[in-house]
């Protein structure tokens, strides 16, 4: 792997900075470098927030239009605001029902670009497991069931594990795991 | 232990920059550490204000910018090492004390952090502080990348102290609120005390003294080129003719292009890490290897008028070009995109355009601008001023997370343009028009720089009502206390000042306090207050939601729920409430009971009292 782009995606409070944080993490600890950058302030209240995350050798943070291997979304119809950023032959992982995802229209441009895209109802699973707070970790589940390279399912439990605060960790790893395997 | 206390030289971190530049300034033996906080600056006065809790460490927020550089400028006299960390709009507030501090210097060191915010992420402008270096004939420098940041923080302590003069360290939101790689260096001693010695004739600026101090600054300006003549931070790269000189982030974006360019040999990169002075020598050297010259950098065309007028002195004539038409833009960032078209159209470089994939016949996704929280206080007084006033009243606003309330449905807020400001301009407003005039302020924009408008206010017989917004913390920012703020949870030995007992000492006659999540008490408390004549205050108190749950004391209520057989769809939560709670599905109304604190506010405006408390509650 030269590198990897990645797009998290989603809405102020879902935990994206933390989901970006486990990644970049995760890649360190395998000895890549990592650059990043993210949405903080006043953007956070409830708008849109989106993180650019870059695994491997980059000079800038930023994730141009067309070129992210992968896009994380925490809402759907974030992650159509962003598909932009998806480079045909890239990936999507999202928190939205396999059934309805995505919209016809979608659809048939994630087909022509060649994106291949997976999608779970992880939040719905965090708040059965009584975490509503913790879809980030789902959707890291859905990640780590299908990516083994540069990040796979080890790396990113053993990082939920070492950088999770205490008293949420057993959570994080019970949402991580219980839809990684729904997934699989 | 703290993350950034880690002693293990060498040891690889993923930090945000903004926790970067707070190791930097560890490993150079800061002792002493004020801010006030402000987006893209906060993390860095969060690392202090943590730091300080668990070891010897100063920090402090302090009331306002200026105060903040007030604090550490006289810490900084008695030798120790300072760090001040603010926005880019905190500098003005700071600078009527940072422009005589340039005449004075400082003994230990003291390096200001301007965090500046082009495209305004977070802010009410994008100005570019690198003019205060001008201004003051103050040193700055601009990291380009994360792990620089670190290193230049460093650096700047000792630039302040060789100097003896305050050093700004400038950095944009991409620097700030990027994260990367960090290498650890060794931890520098921190001493915690120093010594006055009294220099009156040296330290006093009356005009006698500030002549010579004036010139003594100059002085130490040409110092400060010539350090910049020799520094390590103006890089030079590549053999090249095609000239790009370049700063900061935008750096990054020049080495991305041109390592996609395939056009290596044509370049030659001048990257400006000292910015202020300008390092007239390295330019003129590299001035004149080139035949073209573009300058790339966020902001104001800052060096582009210094290289030219450098270029200028030297004689030299080729052409110079930054700003301008199929130039760059002195508005908002810059992207790797728009620096290759103008790098490959200037130079006339072929180059490939990415052009960004086709979405227009996709869905069109709403815009979700940033907006009041589900059980924000601020909406429940924004609703019942509304509901008094509606549009007959002139609404100057604050800055703060209330600033949101000029979204419909509330569209409270009609002028913006200062901390402190809505209680300044309101008597202007109250007097040329005799409208009804209601000013918000948020509770430690009030400690900021509420106090003196209202001083004058009271003095100067205005005719207002000001509505202080306490939500018991400087919410926006992220939660940090300010001089209203109880703290005793976090065991720090503060003492919180009393907003009424401020109004009231100020001499204003009309204080009423109400919690704006009761809504009749507060309808009736609007009416009483915005009836008087003269200057009135309202204090509206209720907890931020957010900040609330991490209270040992705060209280979680149950989320509501809508009793779909009572509902008979006035809508009245939505067309005046519009909690981002509420949801439409089906033409009828819900309750998000993840995102519903329980508020209660819907409750009290039903008029089918359909909004019912969930019997169980969430986990």
């Amino acid at each position: 792997m030269e590198r990897m782009n990645l797009i998290l995606c989603g809405l102020g409070g879902q935990g994206i900075l933390f989901m970006t944080r486990i990644l970049a993490e995760a890649a360190l600890q395998k000895g890549f470098d990592v650059i990043g950058a993210e949405t903080h302030g006043m953007a956070q209240r409830g708008g849109s927030v989106i993180s650019h995350l870059k695994i491997g050798q980059a000079n800038s943070s930023l994730v141009r239009a067309g070129s992210a291997d992968i896009l994380l979304g925490l809402d759907e119809k974030e992650s159509y605001r962003n598909l932009g950023f998806i480079k045909p032959g890239g990936k999507m992982y999202v928190n939205a029902p396999s059934e309805t995802f995505p919209v016809e229209k979608v659809k048939a441009f994630l087909e022509e670009k060649g994106v291949i895209y997976r999608a779970m109802p992880v939040e719905e699973t965090a708040m059965e497991l009584g975490a509503p707070k913790a879809a980030n970790l789902g959707l890291l589940g859905l990640f780590g069931a299908f990516e083994t390279e540069p990040l796979g399912e080890k790396d990113i439990r053993e990082t939920i594990e070492r950088i999770s605060p205490e008293r949420f960790r057993d959570l994080n790893i019970k949402v991580f795991e219980t839809c990684r395997k729904k997934a699989v | 232990m703290h993350p950034l206390l880690e002693d293990k030289l060498g040891k690889k971190m993923v930090m945000l920059g903004n926790e970067a530049i707070a190791r930097g300034a560890l490993e150079a033996g800061v002792a002493f550490t004020s801010a006030y906080p402000g987006t893209p600056s906060s993390e860095i006065a969060l690392q202090f204000f943590q730091i300080s809790q668990e070891t010897d460490l100063y920090f402090e927020y302090s009331a306002n910018e200026k105060v903040a550089l007030e604090i550490s400028a006289g810490a900084a006299q008695c030798g120790l090492k300072t760090m001040v960390t603010m926005k880019h709009v905190g500098v003005n507030v700071a600078s009527d004390a940072l422009m005589t501090l340039a005449y004075t210097g400082v003994k230990g060191a003291l390096v200001l952090v301007s965090a500046d915010d082009p495209f305004m992420f977070s802010s009410q402008n994008e100005q570019d502080n690198r003019y205060y270096g001008k201004l003051s004939a103050l040193p700055i420098l601009e990291p380009s990348t994360v792990h620089e940041a670190k290193e230049m923080a460093k650096y700047a302590f000792e630039l302040s102290h060789e100097l003896q003069e305050p050093v700004i360290l400038r950095t944009t939101t991409r620097i700030n609120h990027s994260s990367g790689v960090v290498t650890l260096g060794p931890m520098a001693e921190r001493i915690t005390k120093g010594k006055f010695k009294k220099d009156p004739f040296n330290l006093v600026c009356v005009p006698a003294v500030s002549r010579k101090l004036h010139a003594k600054l100059l002085e130490n300006y040409e110092k400060a080129r010539a350090i910049g003549n020799q520094s390590e931070w103006n890089l030079l790269e590549g053999q090249g003719s095609f000239g790009i000189i370049c700063n900061g982030v935008s750096y990054t974006y020049v080495k991305d292009v041109l390592q996609e360019m395939d056009a290596p040999d044509k370049f030659r990169i001048l990257r400006i890490g000292l910015s202020h002075p300008l390092p007239d020598q390295i330019i003129t050297d590299f001035l004149k290897q080139c035949e073209k010259v573009l300058v790339v950098e966020e902001g104001e065309p800052y060096m582009e008028e210094g290289v030219k007028a450098i270029a200028q002195e030297a004689g030299l004539t080729l052409p110079i070009a930054g700003k301008g038409e199929n130039l760059f833009s002195r508005l908002y960032e810059y992207n790797p995109v728009m620096v290759k078209k103008v790098i490959g159209t200037y130079f006339g470089v072929p180059y490939q355009d990415t052009k960004p994939i086709d979405v227009s016949d996709l869905p069109e996704i709403p815009q979700r601008p940033p907006n009041l929280c589900p059980g924000c206080p601020h909406r429940a007084t924004y609703v019942a001023v509304r509901e008094v006033l509606g549009d007959n009243a002139i609404y100057p606003t604050d800055i703060g997370c209330y600033t949101l309330g000029l979204l419909p449905p509330l569209r409270m807020g009609d002028f913006l343009i200062a901390m402190g400001a809505s209680v300044g301009t309101a008597g202007g407003f109250a007097r040329a028009t005799d409208d009804k005039v209601v000013a918000f302020i948020g509770d430690s924009t009030f400690f900021h720089s509420g106090i003196p408008p209202l001083v004058n206010a009271v003095y100067n017989n205005h005719n207002f009502t000001l509505i202080i917004l306490d939500n018991g913390t400087t919410a926006m920012t992220g939660h940090q206390p300010h001089p209203g703020a109880e703290v005793s949870h976090i065991n720090l030995p503060l003492n919180p000042v009393s907003i009424e007992e401020v109004v009231k000492g100020i001499g204003v006659k009309k204080v009423v306090t109400v919690n704006p999540l009761r809504f009749k008490k507060t309808v009736e408390a609007i009416k009483e207050v915005t009836s008087y004549e003269g200057v009135s205050v309202l204090i509206a108190r209720a907890y931020c939601p957010l900040f609330e749950r991490t209270l040992p004391h705060g209280k979680k209520w149950r989320p509501f729920y809508v009793d779909l057989k009572k509902c008979k769809k006035h809508r009245v939560c939505i067309t005046k409430i519009a909690c981002p709670a509420f949801y439409i599905e089906n033409d009828n109304v819900y309750i998000d009971e993840t995102r519903c604190t329980g508020c209660m506010l819907c409750a009290q405006l039903c008029p089918e009292n359909a909004i019912l408390p969930l019997k169980k509650e969430v986990a």
